[in-house]
């Protein structure tokens, strides 16, 4: 029976040992009455080793669209022809104002993200330095950023100017990366990630499901990112963006994206695995189960390119389980 | 209770196994972080004895207000002062019309209900009867009748005009009872479940939490229930009404609804267990997760003096669940 599996894997995990690739793959074909039971054993895993802390983290799209590479779900590719807000780096003051935004809404953390393939002889890094510099002195938000590519000149000033964790996605599995994007490699993102970690800085790693991946694929993710011991995993569900080389992808049935969730969870069960784009179009009234089948972490407000639902919904949601949000005004 | 005890209960009720009063009240035991696997079980369990059908049903209030009856929460109570619509029966035309709109939402029923103590000597009754055969006739809808207490022979007059469904709630547990209701006895209310019963009609018999019962009521009101036997059992949650005797009463948070509902599941395996009025206020977002909690019905649109949300969200919400409105 497909529960006896779920109990025996669920007590390894719980004992501090490792669920293998194949229990995992094993876990994908269980029977659709069981799968509320794994979110169960999954919930109590991130409850074991992580307690109820959510941790929160808020985003702004600092610079948008116009992005030389070809990732295929991205509304900011140069490649597709999409509706969006494309601007340039925004000021200083409006980057801490978003800053001040964040954390008037709750967020532990704040991410400032820019468009583009990465910091390479980009003019621009100095001024997002110095937004980082301000955004610690007037707040006291936990400060993160996602540049894409860095070298590792730039992760030092990143480090000095105070950032705490560099987000950086895999995106993908190395074997379903080059279905979704051609113009730069699984590698590239590595060697980034690898460099992070390598200045002592944390990560924020993850990617995006529903892009056509099976269910080997996005295991392969998951153990890779275990591999690389992350410290953060963003999940975020494909919202086919019209325009996109994705835009026809067919959606996932929540009750399939509740147990991704889960099997994160017992991959990686001492991480952040975190809620990201995409949830309320995808999971509609289910969001609230996975806060109860591993997920420990969201971005709350708006994402890069689509709305969110709000961050004081999500908050209620929150409390409402009986989690506590991590917060700088909680402390 | 912790999750092996859960988990060792859950397996025999699976298997068939009845539980008895001390299981139910070992399982009101269990912690907030074992919720989930509770819910998980019940959810098995529902998956098990009914399969993956969600019975929709909308109801449509024919007459409102006035009533005589005291019932703590309610209000539609004459004793009450509430801003609850008062109107009398309404003509067989509105209540067709109300039909309509409940099947346009996607209701395969319907719930005929009268504001009032019950049916003996009201001259309202061969009306309510008569609206109701137009009701089948132009609908085809299943129809369900809530109209308080009701003689034998009128149980067999609605049986015979094609009421499928009587609706009539213990409300809570016979010995809290007293504090939620002083105009009539709860034994008239088995009186009537029984006269309902005899002539051949389903039962949907529920009650309400969040009424200042102990966990031990809730699971006296369900074994009750079981020993009723009805085919549905809806579950409403307190939505406090201004002017009401409960109007401050504090209704229960969300976790603890859910750990109700997957109780409930546990105690009634194979029936339909429908949440009712007050969830949308009392669990938010949280009602997917309801879903896969042990329910299997729902009442769609509007409640009797309150308004419910598009049925629409709850077709999608249901589907998403992986389950089937039927």
């Amino acid at each position: 029976m497909s529960y006896d599996l779920i109990f025996s894997v669920g007590k390894k995990v719980l004992a501090g040992e490792s669920i293998s690739f194949d229990e995992a793959l094993a876990l994908t074909g269980i029977d659709d009455s069981d799968i509320p039971i794994l979110l169960g054993v999954a919930n109590k895993v991130r409850q074991t080793f992580t307690g109820n802390y959510v941790d929160t983290c808020e985003i702004v799209n600092a610079r948008s669209g116009n992005c030389s590479e070809d990732c295929k779900f991205c509304a900011q590719s140069a490649h597709h022809e999409v509706q969006l807000n494309v601007y340039p780096l925004m000021s200083e003051d409006e980057i801490l104002r978003a800053a001040k935004k964040a954390e008037t809404d709750g967020a532990y953390r704040f991410c400032i993200v820019t468009a583009g393939c990465g910091m390479d002889g980009d003019t621009d890094f100095a001024r997002i330095t110095a937004a980082i510099e301000r955004i610690g002195r007037e707040t006291g938000l936990n400060r993160c950023c996602s540049l894409g590519l860095l070298t590792a000149e730039h992760v030092a000033a990143l480090k000095a100017a105070g950032i705490t964790r560099y987000h950086h996605n895999l995106e993908a599995s190395e074997s379903f990366f080059p279905n979704i994007c051609t113009t730069h490699s699984y590698q590239d993102r590595i060697q980034t990630i690898k460099q992070i970690k390598a200045a002592g800085l944390q990560v924020c790693s993850g990617g995006i499901i529903g892009m056509g991946e099976n269910w080997r694929q996005r295991l392969e993710l998951a153990f890779a990112l275990k591999e690389l011991d992350v410290d953060s995993i963003p999940v975020n569900v494909l919202n086919p963006v019209a325009g996109t080389a994705l835009e026809k992808q067919s959606k996932l049935k929540p009750m399939e994206i509740l147990q991704t969730f889960a099997l994160f969870r017992l991959i990686l069960p001492t991480k952040i695995i975190r809620y990201a784009g995409g949830r309320e179009h995808a999971l509609g009234e289910l969001v609230p189960l996975g806060f109860l089948s591993g997920v420990n972490g969201m971005l709350i407000g708006n994402y890069l390119t689509t709305s969110g639902r709000g961050a004081a919904d999500d908050l209620t949601t929150v409390t409402g389980l009986g989690l506590q949000p991590m917060c700088k005004k909680a402390q | 209770m912790d999750c092996r005890n859960i988990v060792s209960l859950g397996e025999k009720v699976l298997d068939g196994y009845r539980l008895t009063a001390d299981d139910a009240a070992a399982l009101t035991r269990v912690a907030s972080p074992d919720i989930p696997i509770l819910a998980a079980y019940a959810n098995k369990i529902r998956h098990r004895y009914t399969g993956e059908g969600v019975d929709m049903c909308g109801i449509v209030n024919a007459r409102s207000g006035l009533c005589s009856e005291d019932c703590k929460f309610c209000a539609q109570s004459v004793h009450h002062s509430t801003s609850a619509p008062v109107y009398p029966l309404l003509d067989a035309g509105q209540i067709v019309a109300a039909a309509r709109k409940a099947q346009d939402e996607g209701a395969k029923r319907l719930s005929v209900v009268t504001s009032g103590k019950g049916m003996e000597n009201d001259p309202d009754f061969s009306v309510i009867v008569t609206a109701i055969q137009t009701v089948i006739a132009a609908t085809g809808l299943k129809v369900c009748a809530n109209l308080g207490t009701i003689t034998a022979a009128q149980a067999k007059t609605l049986a015979e005009a094609g009421v499928k469904r009587y609706a009539h709630n213990l409300e809570t547990s016979r010995r809290h009872y007293p504090s939620v209701c002083t105009s009539h006895p709860y034994d008239e209310r088995l009186a009537t479940v029984a006269a309902a019963k005899a002539a051949g009609l389903e039962l949907c018999t529920g009650g309400i939490i969040g009424l200042g019962e102990t966990w031990q009521d809730r699971v006296d009101m369900a074994l009750a229930l079981r020993d009723i036997d009805p085919e549905s059992v809806p579950i409403n949650i307190l939505n406090p009404i201004k002017g009401t005797a409960f109007e401050s009463l504090q209704p229960p948070p969300p976790l603890e609804i859910i750990k109700t509902f997957a109780i409930l599941r546990f105690i009634l395996p194979d029936k339909i267990i429908r949440p009712a009025g007050g969830r949308e206020i009392n669990l938010r977002d949280m009602q997917g997760w309801l879903m896969l909690s042990g329910a299997n019905g729902l009442i769609i649109g509007n409640y009797l003096t309150f308004s419910g949300r598009d049925a629409a969200a709850d077709f999608r919400m249901v589907r998403d669940a992986g389950l089937q409105p039927l």
